[in-house]
């Protein structure tokens, strides 16, 4: 067990006051428990983080029923982070801080952002700068590594100012040599996007991403033959996948970021013997192939075998990565699998890929 | 090895070749060329905020030309995502009464010959609603510029830019002052869904503000209008959908792109220039690497686009500055000798006292004190740090005028709130209080730094200290010096 990992925990999911003269709940978000349950889930799998639940500090809208107590506010936050900071500071040191959260949020520059809380106003935007706190643990190096994944916006919208962090800055002269990585849901100064996923259950489209890729998705093969997660497989695989589970209409907003974000980025090993990540999917084919028996091939070429078409639809079940099925009258198509798709349309590629490929001395 | 070529149309389009683990194995910025192992790729080629893909199986040498790939812009251009036919052609017909000599010519005499304006810039400004979800009907959508005005640099209210009257043509006087033309176009179509109005009018040469309001309130940014170039103003809202659904919801009318142009007369909306320009807008505010020679080309020796100039340049001094997650190096990197040629170019448009060239130009600005903000973002960061040796150049009250701050990148605009003294007090305090306890922190940090809150600390670590606090708190030297 990862007995000196640590995490902290923030999902904010209702917003009673935010709306101003609209209806109460008008701004409230359906994602951020689900996606804090996912991510806890995953900390508290021995095969997942491994993290000790004495260990996980976490504050939610769940803490807070509705008609109750408006929360989490400023005060259960501050609450949680010394509680957090308290147990950091014990021996023997840390060595992994994990920082995950979810809510309306803002962004104040590039890879810089906070969260607006349960109690946030029209008129008073009471936030939490959580990339500040972020910061205070790189400074404070109470912990070797420090992995912060920021599912919420970035734009700043009408905040003038964040609430500046709550305690003094320990700066230590070594605290540089803390790894960092941070990976925000959206660039700057754009918006995260959520939506109702595979599972049949609202999440952000980030945080979605990010628990198919610790579920294994975004697992390599290292140099000793393990599976592992990295922080650059981890990036390389949200960027393919986050913007495969919005909608048409969200990745056609201007104001929408399509691409993660990240920043400080080190290179960490996050998982060691991460699980064989398999799906099915199934994948519509254009007519001529529509009944075929056709062959599946890797990214390297190599034949998988063959697989029987009916009624233009084949079931695979895959690992991700780049495929290809081709047909002995010369018919191929290639796609990509990132475990986030339930169906492959490679009817409608086919038209697409005939206007803009040509083999050629290039 | 066989080698993968591949060649956007658009200059902006930045490249990617994604390898079956997801990793990146080659980049390029337009064109693309690299021997790669046989086997299947993705394609990724990425322009404004859209992106087109192919898996390709690479056996041989191949070619891949990518299309031009659709954005959404609130400019209602060509191959773009937001539009419709009726709004680009409202937005290519606007244009403004010509001069009446002798009305021009009394006029101009009424306001004395100190101060006779020349008309001799324009203005269009267009706003216009787009629902993107098309199964909840048509919506009764007002008038999308109800609430826009137009006043002076300094803030001083000229005219509103709403709608004045019934039809979808129509001059009315402005009533706005010696600055604008007395008599001005107004237009509007698409009533019943979508609709779209603006005004057209002539101007004195200068920076103005814009004030927009959108469900959140009014913001103001500023604008410039060059002698004898046409200034375009683009500003897209959507209402919002309600009752839930996977678009968010929202205020009522949500403020969703601004789009800036400058032209020689009217704007056509299938110019290439034109889309280039908007493709480079959203790599500036999304800080993307897409300075290409080819993008620059375009604002080299005698160009034709002036806002395509200032992208451009701040585009050069992010490849300057930029740091990178990705495993492969981006393909361009800064030139200094092409940045100043750029820089030269766009400053003969727009002047040296203009607020964004000063900020090209940094602490070596060739203007003593400015009166007005920038029109980017990026441009009020360089002024900040510029201030840090050159205090005078950004007053206290530039920083106090547009202390509300709100994010359109890449362009610099802040908040009017409802109650507007006291909330600029607010913010006096919270930074006043921000900066005393950063310095406080310091020194009980750094014994070294004692002295701080009373101007008693060493000169170095004092100007150490304050050039800290101007880019951690936003705030230039000016403001930083008043309170330690």
């Amino acid at each position: 067990m990862a007995q000196n990992d640590l995490a902290l925990l923030i999902a904010i999911k209702r917003y009673p006051g935010f709306g101003g003269n609209a209806a109460s709940g008008s701004q409230d978000l359906k994602g951020p428990e689900n996606d804090a349950s996912a991510f806890y889930d995953w900390l508290t799998d021995p095969n997942g983080g491994d993290v000790p639940a004495a260990h996980i500090f976490r504050k939610t809208s769940a803490d807070f029923p509705a008609g109750g107590q408006i929360g989490p506010a400023q005060a259960h936050l501050k609450q949680e982070l010394d509680a957090l900071r308290a147990e950091l500071k014990k021996t023997p040191k840390k060595r992994r801080l994990y920082i995950y959260v979810s809510g309306h949020g803002y962004g104040r520059r590039r890879t810089e952002g906070g969260l607006y809380l349960a109690d946030a106003t029209q008129t008073s935007l009471t936030n939490l700068f959580v990339t500040d706190y972020f910061h205070w643990f790189l400074d404070a190096a109470h912990v070797d590594e420090c992995v912060l994944f920021y599912d919420a916006c970035m734009d700043q919208g009408r905040l003038a100012a964040p609430t500046p962090i709550h305690w003094r800055r320990e700066i230590r002269v070594h605290g540089h040599n803390t790894k960092a990585v941070g990976a925000f849901a959206a660039r700057f100064a754009g918006r995260a996007v959520e939506g109702t996923m595979a599972d049949g259950k609202a999440h952000g489209a980030f945080s979605y991403a990010l628990k198919l890729a610790l579920e294994g998705a975004a697992a390599v093969v290292d140099a000793n033959g393990d599976r592992v997660i990295t922080s650059d497989s981890l990036r390389d695989y949200l960027i393919a996948t986050m913007h495969k589970l919005m909608t048409d209409a969200q990745r056609q907003h201007p104001m929408v970021s399509t691409e993660p974000d990240f920043g400080p980025f080190d290179s960490l090993t996050l998982v060691k013997n991460a699980p064989v990540f398999q799906r099915p999917v199934e994948v519509s084919l254009p007519p001529p192939v529509a009944n075929a028996t056709l062959q599946l091939a890797n990214a390297a070429l190599d034949d998988l075998g063959p697989v029987s078409a009916s009624g233009g639809r084949v079931t695979l079940t895959l690992e991700p990565g780049l495929f290809n099925l081709s047909h002995d009258d010369g018919w191929e198509a290639a796609f990509e699998f990132t475990g986030a798709e339930t169906l492959i349309d490679l009817e409608l590629q086919d038209q697409d890929d005939a206007d803009t490929d040509s083999a050629g001395p290039g | 090895m066989p080698i993968l070529t591949v060649q956007a149309q658009d200059e902006t389009t930045e490249i990617f070749v994604v390898a079956t683990d997801f990793a990146l194995r080659a980049r390029g910025a337009r064109r693309l060329k690299q021997d790669l192992e046989p086997g299947i790729y993705k394609v990724r080629a990425v322009s404004g905020r859209s992106e087109w893909q192919r898996v390709v199986v690479l056996r041989d040498n191949m070619n891949i030309d990518v299309p031009t790939i659709e954005f959404g812009s609130a400019a209602p251009l060509a191959h773009t995502s937001r539009t419709h036919e009726t709004h680009m052609s409202a937005a290519e017909q606007a244009a403004p009464p010509d001069l009446d000599e002798d009305t021009h010519a009394a006029f101009a005499h009424s306001a004395g010959p100190a101060s006779r304006p020349s008309h001799s810039g324009s203005l269009v400004f267009m706003a216009r609603w787009w629902t993107p979800w098309h199964d909840s009907g048509p919506q009764k959508l007002n008038d999308p510029a109800w609430g826009a005005s137009l006043a002076t640099g300094g803030g001083r209210r000229l005219m509103s830019l709403a709608s004045r009257g019934e039809g979808a043509r129509y001059e009315a006087q402005t009533e706005a002052g010696s600055q604008i033309a007395p008599v001005a176009t107004w237009f509007s179509g698409d009533l019943a869904q979508d609709r779209y109005s603006g005004v057209s009018l002539r101007a004195h040469p200068g920076i103005y503000t814009l004030g927009l309001y959108d469900g959140e309130g009014k913001s103001e940014q500023p604008i410039t209008i060059l002698p004898g170039w046409r200034t375009h103003v683009f500003a897209l809202y959507e209402p919002s959908q309600g009752g839930g659904g996977d678009v968010w919801t929202g205020p009522r009318k949500r403020l969703v792109d601004i789009s800036v142009h400058i032209t020689r007369g009217g704007l056509s909306v299938s110019d290439d220039i034109v889309r280039l320009t908007d493709a480079a807008r959203f790599a500036l505010a999304d800080e993307r690497s897409s300075a290409t020679s080819e993008l620059l080309n375009y604002v080299r020796g005698k160009f034709q686009n002036p806002m395509l100039g200032l992208y451009g340049a701040h585009l050069l001094l992010l490849l300057k500055q930029k740091a990178s997650a990705a495993s492969i190096e981006r393909p361009v990197g800064y030139d200094d000798g092409l940045f100043h040629e750029v820089l030269e170019n766009t400053a003969s448009l727009f002047g040296e006292d203009h607020p964004d060239i000063a900020a090209l130009r940094g602490k070596d600005a060739r203007t003593e004190t400015l009166r007005f903000p920038p029109m980017l973002s990026h441009g009020w960061k360089n002024l900040l740090d510029a201030s840090a040796d050159r205090p005078e150049l950004v007053p206290p009250r530039l920083w106090r005028r547009t202390a509300q701050r709100t994010r359109t990148e890449p362009f610099f605009a802040w908040r009017i709130p409802q109650y507007q003294s006291e909330q600029i007090m607010l913010r006096q305090i919270d930074l006043t209080r921000a900066v005393l306890d950063a310095a406080a922190e310091q020194e009980r940090y750094d014994p070294d730094a004692a002295g701080l809150r009373d101007r008693a600390a060493d000169p170095k670590i004092r100007d150490s200290f304050v050039r800290d606090c101007i880019t951690r708190f936003e705030a230039p030297r000016s403001v930083i010096d008043m309170i330690l």
